[in-house]
């Protein structure tokens, strides 16, 4: 058993007008972390997800799950996308049901369940992401912020160990944030591998254990938050910048104030203080 | 949209599509029977259903019921008014050029009859897209073999409405916050740029759609669960009873099956 549940090797890709959006990408994710990819705009973290999953083909390269190389039949993409879910970043392209309850039960539909496992399958997703009270309304009706949830009850109905989220805070308010953030924590305690792109420095500063950072089409720097986020000369290239976080942590430091621990979260730094 | 609410607000969404479906049908048949009386009565049993068991405010019925008016009324006068020749008992005659034409007493009995026949089933009409939701009715079609295909793009056509209409929309408040619609001339401009961006914004959506419906293993076909609803025998009996009684009605008030 490999020990890295995705893996890409000198992955090429482009778009049928052209646009070169992966040139030679090799990464790979380690098990049981949390993994954020981050990146300014273009980047090319939607086409390197959708690669995770078979839906695009690298035009050179190799992709591999769970150590294995995945190959374009039709059942092995099956059992692929079983296990790889990805929420995608608009919830008006994904949802298409007239019906909450309807949509969600598509995945697992898909998969050939019995009916009473789908049913099981639906209704647990819908309350792990507190949507049950919105099992029967009609899609259209929902707000942004419930339509990210079915959106994500979507992916979890089909019960896959990997899920993506790709930039799962764009247009969200604080609160629908933080509760997106308890579900990614929940996710990770039941053993499942989440994944998420962002270019929210803030938010992949705190929850990640681990970030690539990607710019035009290629990894420029990968580490844990900590040494990413402190590579001042990595941020400038990926156009990034500090965490606020990080700043405040080193103005403090330069002061005295604070001892070498880096904080992760803002409680961590006022108990350095 | 304010029917689409309704049908999924309302207090008959919880009873069977199936019921509902043929409580619409099978008194909207007897409605083509010409008898007056048989057309009153529907529209006031399927008034009283909608709004003291449905719920739906009366006012939002009324309103409803008098929106195809003036398109019937038109309608209706083609009927009404017809050329008459010497022996005719004309109510009303007036001379166009060198005919005449007035409204019979006969006419007028068939402009009536088919005004109120109108009525009766457009209430039908309502009564089912009021209390009955598009995805419950695509259910019942599916139990009635409807090719998958059909419903599939009926369902995809449901959900993209009103995608479409949100960005329509959109589209329209930010086009008019920049003075797009201040004149003539523009209004023209940015009511074309709306629908040509519309329709690529339709493409691209498709699209879009069709990589996340793979992502979740799309094999060609939209399966999706269906809502479960109890079979009433109460609901069937109070229909059949219903249904028989406009039935008797027709007979002994002299409407014909002929």
């Amino acid at each position: 058993m490999s020990k890295y549940i995705l893996e890409m090797k000198d992955v090429d890709f482009e778009y049928p007008d052209g646009t070169k959006a992966l040139k030679g990408i090799s990464m790979a994710i380690e098990k049981r972390r949390k993994i954020a990819v981050v990146g300014s705009n273009g980047a090319g973290k939607s086409t390197l997800f959708l690669h995770f999953n078979g839906i695009l083909r690298p035009r050179r390269g190799k992709v591999f799950y769970k150590g294995e190389e995945i190959r374009y039949t039709r059942s092995f993409l099956t059992e692929l996308r079983k296990n790889v879910g990805i929420v995608f970043q608009d919830p008006d392209t994904q949802l298409f049901a007239g019906s909450v309850f309807q949509e969600v039960s598509f995945g697992p539909m898909n998969l050939n369940l019995p009916l009473h496992e789908v049913k099981r399958r639906v209704e647990e997703a819908l309350k792990s992401t507190g949507t049950e009270e919105l099992k029967s309304k009609p899609t259209h009706f929902l707000s942004y912020g419930q339509k990210k949830r079915v959106s994500i009850a979507d992916v979890l109905a089909m019960e896959p160990e990997v899920i993506i989220f790709d930039e799962p805070t764009a247009y969200l308010d604080p609160k629908h944030t933080e509760k997106l953030l308890e579900i990614f924590e929940r996710l990770h305690e039941e053993g499942k591998q989440v994944i998420l792109s962002t270019h929210d420095v803030d938010l992949a500063y705190s929850w990640a254990d681990y970030v690539f950072v990607m710019k035009d089409g290629i990894v420029v720097g990968r580490g844990t938050p900590g040494e990413v986020f402190q590579n001042d000369g990595l941020l400038e290239e990926a156009d990034l910048r500090r965490p606020l976080l990080l700043e405040v942590y080193a103005a403090l430091r330069q002061k005295g104030f604070l001892s070498e621990k880096l904080p992760r979260n803002v409680n961590e730094l006022i108990e350095g203080l | 949209m304010l029917i689409d609410n309704y049908a999924y607000t309302n207090k008959l969404r919880n009873v069977h599509p199936g019921e509902k479906l043929a409580f619409a049908l099978i008194t909207m048949a007897i409605g083509f029977i010409p008898n007056l009386y048989v057309h009153l009565v529907i529209i006031f049993i399927i008034a009283v259903v909608l709004v003291f068991k449905a719920g739906i405010p009366a006012r939002v019925f009324c309103k409803l019921l008098f929106l195809p008016f003036s398109f019937l009324f038109i309608g209706i006068l083609t009927i009404v008014i017809n050329p008459i020749t010497e022996g005719d008992k004309a109510v009303m005659a007036f001379k166009v050029f060198n005919a005449s034409v007035g409204i019979t007493q006969e006419s007028l009995r068939a402009g009536g009859l088919l005004f109120f026949r109108t009525f009766a089933l457009i209430s039908c009409f309502y009564f089912l897209s009021l209390t009955t939701s598009v995805v419950d009715l695509m259910m019942v079609l599916k139990r009635f073999g409807v090719p998958a295909i059909f419903l599939e793009l009926m369902h995809l056509i449901y959900r993209f409405l009103f995608v479409l209409m949100e960005t329509a929309e959109r589209i329209y408040i930010s086009q008019c916050s920049r003075l797009g619609y201040s004149s003539l001339k523009t209004s023209f401009y940015s009511l074309g740029m709306l629908t040509s961006s519309l329709f690529t914004k339709a493409y691209r959506d498709a699209e879009m759609l069709h990589v996340a419906l793979e992502a979740r293993g799309y094999d060609g076909e939209l399966n999706v669960l269906e809502g479960e609803y109890c079979v009433s025998i109460k609901n069937i009996f109070l229909i059949m009873v219903t249904e028989t009684m406009l039935l008797l009605l027709a007979l002994n008030t002299g409407g014909s099956f002929r």
